[in-house]
């Protein structure tokens, strides 16, 4: 009978990566990573103090192709006032996602992650899913998925957070 | 006996755990759709299900006219 909490332990053990998801509320993990296009690396910590769109994304994924230059015309608009769209692209293949941005262009900063592992850290449960991060590091909002007309209110967040300082 | 069947428990909790969303990308390619082809598919079906006189998952009967 001493097996029950053992059976029990093995299955909470099995599920545990899921208590772990990013929350609104929570600091944002702390990660860096190898810039997709270039050799430089990327740490979420330098960017400290400016409200941060973090975006993971993949060439496989449908609404990033409506997310990504909606994205990139946001950070146009509020980038001069504090604003940075971070995104990590989770293709196992990085040509893939280089392929991509060839139809899709942006001007923002993506982190190539291939073995996955900042995806893991986030616990991402959709894709696309995006963080948008306080000027204090702190993750004041999670979004799953992407619609075109989610712009308006995201747009508004953004102004509001890039304002309030 | 005991240890093998916790060894087994072990082992199987890590079974029947869906890929996360981040890890669909090769379920995700064109050639892991069930139908490679929906309009082709689609047609198919129609064809198939005026012949065989049963329309709707070609297993409920129907009328057999092909105007289903």
């Amino acid at each position: 009978m001493r097996l029950i909490p053992l059976c029990v332990l093995a299955f909470l053990l099995a599920s545990a990566p899921a208590l772990a998801r990013v929350q609104s509320g929570e600091t944002a993990p702390a990660f860096e990573g190898a810039v997709l296009k270039d050799s430089g690396t990327l740490r979420l910590a330098d960017f400290r103090g400016k409200v941060v769109y973090l975006d993971f994304w993949a060439s496989w994924c449908g609404p990033c192709r409506v997310s990504l230059p909606l994205l990139d015309k946001l950070r146009r608009e509020y980038g001069a006032s504090g604003f940075e769209v971070i995104a990590v692209n989770v293709d196992e293949n990085p040509q893939d996602a280089l392929d991509f941005l060839k139809k899709y262009p942006v001007t923002y900063p993506i982190v190539r992650d291939p073995q996955q592992s900042i995806a893991r850290l986030y616990d991402v449960p959709a894709m696309p899913t995006s963080y948008l991060i306080g000027r204090d590091g702190t993750v004041v909002s999670v979004k799953h998925g992407f619609q075109k007309k989610d712009i308006p209110k995201l747009q508004a967040k953004v102004a509001e957070l890039v304002k309030g300082e | 006996m005991r240890w093998t069947i916790a060894a087994l428990v072990l082992a199987l909790s890590g079974c029947g755990t869906m890929p996360k969303a981040f890890e669909r990308g090769h379920l995700a390619r064109p050639d892991m759709a069930w139908d490679p082809d929906v309009m082709e598919a689609g047609q198919r079906d129609h064809t198939y299900v005026s012949k065989e006189a049963a329309s709707g998952g070609a297993s409920v009967g129907g009328g057999g006219c092909g105007c289903n």
